[in-house]
């Protein structure tokens, strides 16, 4: 039966999975998000979703995965409560119709990727299971921030760190604050993840699937505290065998009831630290 | 008491990285500039208060960059012909066009719709976003 797959075709990791379908020469997933029934003819009924003619019955065996409604900052600009805005969030409703609708088997349910997606409730999740967190703090005041982590901590933003500046798009990574610095700034505009440093030595990137888990790890010399914002380092990740590492991010995806995560953690002289999770994000280049 | 700065304007870079689908660089007047393959629409000019004209398909655009954004744009696809004032939130259209459906004033920011594709505009409205 043809899968479903929630996402852009426009997106590497989507086509990565396309190609493999077609290397093993299966029905092509029905590719579906908000711009795609924006401009496409569908139909959605409470038994089978369809676009441009090519249908899916929405029940099991049929399987389905949820890689994002809609591309980053689709919508980006628009004016809340705005006609388009309320057209746009509609299509996205529909996308979370496809993916609640009968019994298709979710590879990450769709309400269970929304829970994962929060920051502090995967940090709870962790620690639960006995996994080493960052001391983590969300305040409206930088004092409280300093208070609890000490003159130097990192900030991040809580949900989505792109926006639309009047120059064009913009970028918040994670960055070290000095106190001082810190107590100049306004915590109250909008809220950030505040943690404790942690002098990373290597970065580990953990995918899981299901019970399956591949470590990836990325040494942290001459890095930026964020490394994302490294071109280089997107290339330069390693597989490594680390079954303790391996163990504890299947049971954080386990308890979070996401089948599939892109995990960070931080190795320092204390050992391997859990920093956060993307239930869709996208495996490291290895 | 006095506020300073909020966290996501002091930590913010521009991003490097940012989707753009069908995104391609054009070069004009010897400035870099970022443009969509849907309408030829300049996008992220960098900077803003130049006059630039750039040809793509065939098709000429004269996109007037003043301070208020896109002042005009002429010869769209051969066939149609309109003008924008992205200040004045007015749009004029020529028929042949499906069209802009919409506009709205945000951070000089509008949706429109031309034939069949929706794009975003923001900055000095030369920012253009397909959508798929």
């Amino acid at each position: 039966m043809r899968p479903i797959i929630v996402g852009d075709p426009t997106d590497s990791h989507v086509d990565h999975v396309l190609a493999r379908y077609a290397e093993l020469g299966r029905p092509a997933p029905l590719l579906v998000d908000a711009p795609s029934v924006m401009h496409g003819n569908y139909a959605l009924t409470l038994d089978e979703v369809a676009l441009d003619d090519v249908r899916v019955e929405l029940v099991s065996p049929a399987r389905g995965w949820l890689r994002r409604y809609a591309p980053s900052m689709w919508g980006a600009g628009l004016r809340a409560g705005s006609l388009e805005a309320v057209s746009l969030n509609a299509f996205l409703a529909l996308i979370g119709s496809v993916s609640r609708l009968g019994s298709v088997e979710w590879l990450t349910p769709v309400d269970r990727m929304l829970a994962g997606e929060d920051r502090l409730y995967q940090l709870d999740v962790a620690r639960r299971l006995g996994v080493r967190v960052p001391r983590t703090i969300v305040t409206s005041r930088a004092t409280a921030a300093v208070a609890e982590l000490g003159p130097t901590f990192i900030v991040k933003p809580l949900a989505g760190g792109y926006y639309l500046g009047d120059e064009g798009p913009r970028a918040v990574f994670s960055s070290q604050l000095a106190a001082q610095e810190a107590l100049s700034l306004d915590f109250s505009a909008a809220p950030f993840v505040a943690q404790e440093v942690i002098r990373a030595k290597t970065h580990l990137r953990v995918v899981t699937v299901g019970s399956d888990a591949w470590v990836a790890s990325l040494s942290a010399d001459d890095r930026p505290l964020d490394w994302r914002q490294q071109e280089e380092a997107h290339s330069e990740w390693r597989p490594v065998r680390d079954i303790a590492i391996a163990q504890q991010a299947v049971q954080i995806a386990a308890a979070l009831g996401v089948g599939y995560s892109s995990q960070d953690w931080i190795v320092d002289d204390a050992g391997a630290t859990f920093v956060d999770l993307n239930p869709g994000g996208e495996p490291p280049r290895v | 008491m006095v506020k300073g700065v909020a966290l996501f304007e002091y930590l913010s870079v521009p991003a490097p990285d940012l989707p753009r689908d069908t995104t391609r660089i054009t070069e004009a007047d010897g400035d870099t500039y970022d443009d969509d393959q849907g309408l030829g629409r300049l996008a992220y000019p960098s900077r803003s208060d130049s006059t630039i004209k750039t040809t793509r398909d065939g098709e000429t655009y004269d996109d007037d960059v003043g301070a208020l954004g896109l002042g005009k744009q002429g010869e769209a696809f051969g066939v149609a012909t309109y003008s924008t004032r992205v200040d004045g939130e007015s749009y004029d259209e020529d028929g042949s066009l499906q069209s802009l459906s919409s506009a709205h004033r945000f951070h000089e920011t509008r949706l429109t719709k031309v034939d069949g594709e929706t794009y975003d505009d923001q900055g000095l409205g030369l920012r253009a976003h397909p959508q798929h």
